[in-house]
C-alpha cells in the first residue's frame, strides 16, 4: 500500500511543524516556518514556508491582489536564523533566552511572493557570538525572491 | 594603519548613529556614541571583511572605543601578514 505522504511527494525534512513550534515562541499569525528541510548547526539552514491565501495579512495586502508583505519575508528569514542559532548552541542556552530582536536588516526584494508559493528560506552564519548572530539569507520560490543580511540579537534571563 | 582604521570606523559609526563625523572622539566609549551591541557585532564583521582578519568573540572586550578597536585590527592585521 502506498504511503499517503510519499504519494503526495512530501519533501524530506529534519524538523516538522511541531518541532519548529517547540523552538520558536511565535504563534499564529506570526509563526512563519512550516518545516526545516536541512540543517548544519553553526553553518546553514534551509527552512520552508508554505504561503496560503488564508493567511490573515492577505485581507489587506492587497484586497485586489494577494502579495506576501516583504516584512513577513524578512520575519520568515529571521525565524529561520533563530532556529539555526538555537540549534547551534548548548540546550541550556535556549532556556536562558527570554527575547529575540532584529537589529540591522539589509534585504533586497526581487520578485513578489503569492499564495500557493513554497518559499525556501536559506541562511548561513557569518558570525555568531553569545548575544547575537549575523547571517546572510536568501528566500527562493524556485528563483531568488529576496536576499540580504540580518543581525539577530537576544536577551538572556538571569 | 591605525589612523586609516580610525577614519573608517568614524564613517561607519557616523552612518549608524547619525553622530556627525567631525564630532566623533575616537577615545569616547562606543556606547556613549550610540553604538549598541548588535552594531558592534556588525562593525566586527565589516572589519573582518575589509582587512581579511579574524576577530573572535573574546576580542569584543576591546570594542570599547574606536581607538581600542583600531589598535586591535592593526595587531590582527600585522599578525596575519607575518604568518
Amino acid at each position: 500500500m502506498l504511503d499517503v505522504a510519499t504519494s503526495l511527494g512530501r519533501a524530506a525534512h529534519v524538523l516538522d511543524f511541531e518541532q519548529v513550534r517547540a523552538l520558536l515562541d511565535h504563534r499564529f499569525p506570526f509563526l512563519m516556518i512550516d518545516r526545516v528541510l536541512s540543517l548544519e548547526p553553526g553553518r546553514r539552514i534551509v527552512a520552508l514556508k508554505n504561503v496560503t491565501g488564508n493567511e490573515i495579512h492577505f485581507l489587506g495586502h492587497f484586497p485586489s491582489q494577494a502579495i506576501l508583505p516583504g516584512v513577513l519575508i524578512v520575519e520568515a528569514m529571521a525565524q529561520a536564523v533563530a532556529i539555526l542559532d538555537t540549534l547551534s548552541r548548548e540546550a541550556a542556552d535556549k532556556e536562558r533566552v527570554v527575547a529575540r530582536y532584529l537589529g540591522n536588516v539589509r534585504v533586497q526584494f526581487l520578485k513578489p511572493v503569492f499564495p500557493g508559493d513554497q518559499m525556501h528560506l536559506e541562511a548561513e552564519v557569518i558570525k555568531q557570538v553569545e548575544y547575537g548572530v549575523v547571517a546572510s539569507t536568501v528566500a527562493r520560490v524556485g528563483e531568488v525572491v529576496a536576499k540580504g543580511e540580518l543581525v539577530l540579537g537576544k536577551r538572556h534571563g538571569s | 594603519m591605525v589612523a586609516e582604521v580610525i577614519e573608517q570606523l568614524k564613517c561607519e559609526v557616523s552612518e549608524r548613529t547619525g553622530v556627525p563625523i567631525n564630532s566623533i572622539d575616537e577615545t569616547a566609549h562606543l556606547a556613549d556614541l550610540g553604538v549598541d551591541s548588535l552594531q558592534a557585532l556588525q562593525l566586527l564583521v565589516m572589519l573582518e571583511r575589509t582587512y581579511g582578519i579574524e576577530i573572535g568573540e573574546d576580542d569584543l572586550q576591546h570594542f570599547t572605543s574606536i581607538q581600542s578597536v583600531a589598535n586591535l585590527v592593526a595587531r590582527r592585521w600585522e599578525a596575519a601578514r607575518a604568518a
